[in-house]
């Protein structure tokens, strides 16, 4: 049977690095207030850019630079 | 309002900022994830496939192209940065032998290659670069998940958890855990597992949780 030790190597090399970069762009998220969703339908890349988009209209509307708040 | 930013008539900095701000902070983040392991992947194994989640089409888009910077310039920082734990940095000295950056053509081709369909035939790698972006979004958990199928069967699983708590027992301490799954050898817990010591660490450690 194989050991799989490179591929575990590797892909716990992989996983780290890009754990490491979801970190930081998460604490950019955070340290802008984050983003709350308010149904249980999933949350998929696609549909980032129209939360976006909720995100500004809604901060558009209240003229509040504070936080950020509910979307879709 | 609505109708002026979809014509991409934004007329308000705030606004523009705003965009940029949370498509950074999520489109970036899956996307620079599946470029960096999908380079280090078909480094090591050039004949793997790789079922990934997002591909480049959206990010050809002229209004994307700020998110398409950001995703060059962070996966590029990425590559750049050392680990100091010496078998992990030896993994990526490949994929920086390349080259110490790579251009915006050559991350959406490597983002583009982890587009199989996947099959009962071969080794494919199943990619989730972000496992939870309601989590991801509002400052929770989420997971940067990765296995490996050999004829359709799953051989090997890691599991990169950035805010989980790295004891149980102890919620407010330390935080970011890799788990790591073979078959035939149990799963597993990688220690230290604070991400953000690893940086300093000299050793790494492995403990049995089967």
């Amino acid at each position: 049977m194989s050991s799989y030790s490179q591929e575990k190597q590797v892909a716990i090399s992989a996983v780290l690095k890009a754990s490491l970069v979801a970190r930081k762009v998460q604490d950019q998220l955070i340290g802008s207030g984050g983003v709350q969703k308010k149904d249980k339908s999933p949350v998929t890349g696609k549909l980032v850019l129209s939360l976006s988009l909720s995100v500004v209209l809604e901060r558009e509307e209240s003229e509040s630079l504070n936080y950020y708040t509910t979307v879709a | 309002m609505r109708e002026r930013v979809q014509r991409g008539g934004i007329e308000s900095d705030k606004t523009a900022v705003l965009i940029s701000l949370c498509a950074w902070c999520t489109v970036v983040g899956d996307y620079t994830s599946q470029a960096l392991i999908s380079s280090l992947l078909f480094n090591h194994f050039p004949t793997d496939q790789i079922v990934g989640e997002e591909d480049s089409t959206e990010l050809q888009t002229p209004e994307n192209a700020t998110t398409k910077q950001n995703i060059v310039r962070l996966a590029n920082e990425a590559l750049s940065e050392s680990l100091s734990i010496s078998s992990e940095e030896e993994c990526w000295s490949r994929v920086k032998g390349e080259g110490s950056s790579k251009s915006e053509e050559e991350w959406l081709a490597i983002i583009d290659k982890g587009n199989s369909k996947g099959g009962k035939e071969g080794r494919h790698w199943a990619l989730d670069p972000i496992d939870g972006t309601k989590g991801f979004l509002r400052g929770g958990q989420y997971a940067v998940c990765l296995g490996l199928l050999e004829a359709g069967k799953v051989v090997l699983g890691v599991m990169g958890c950035p805010n989980l708590p790295v004891d149980p027992k102890n919620p407010e301490g330390e935080k970011g855990a890799i788990f790591v799954a073979v078959k035939g050898q149990g799963a597993f817990q990688v220690s230290p597992l604070s991400l953000s010591t690893l940086f300093f660490g000299d050793s790494l450690l492995i403990q049995s949780c089967s």
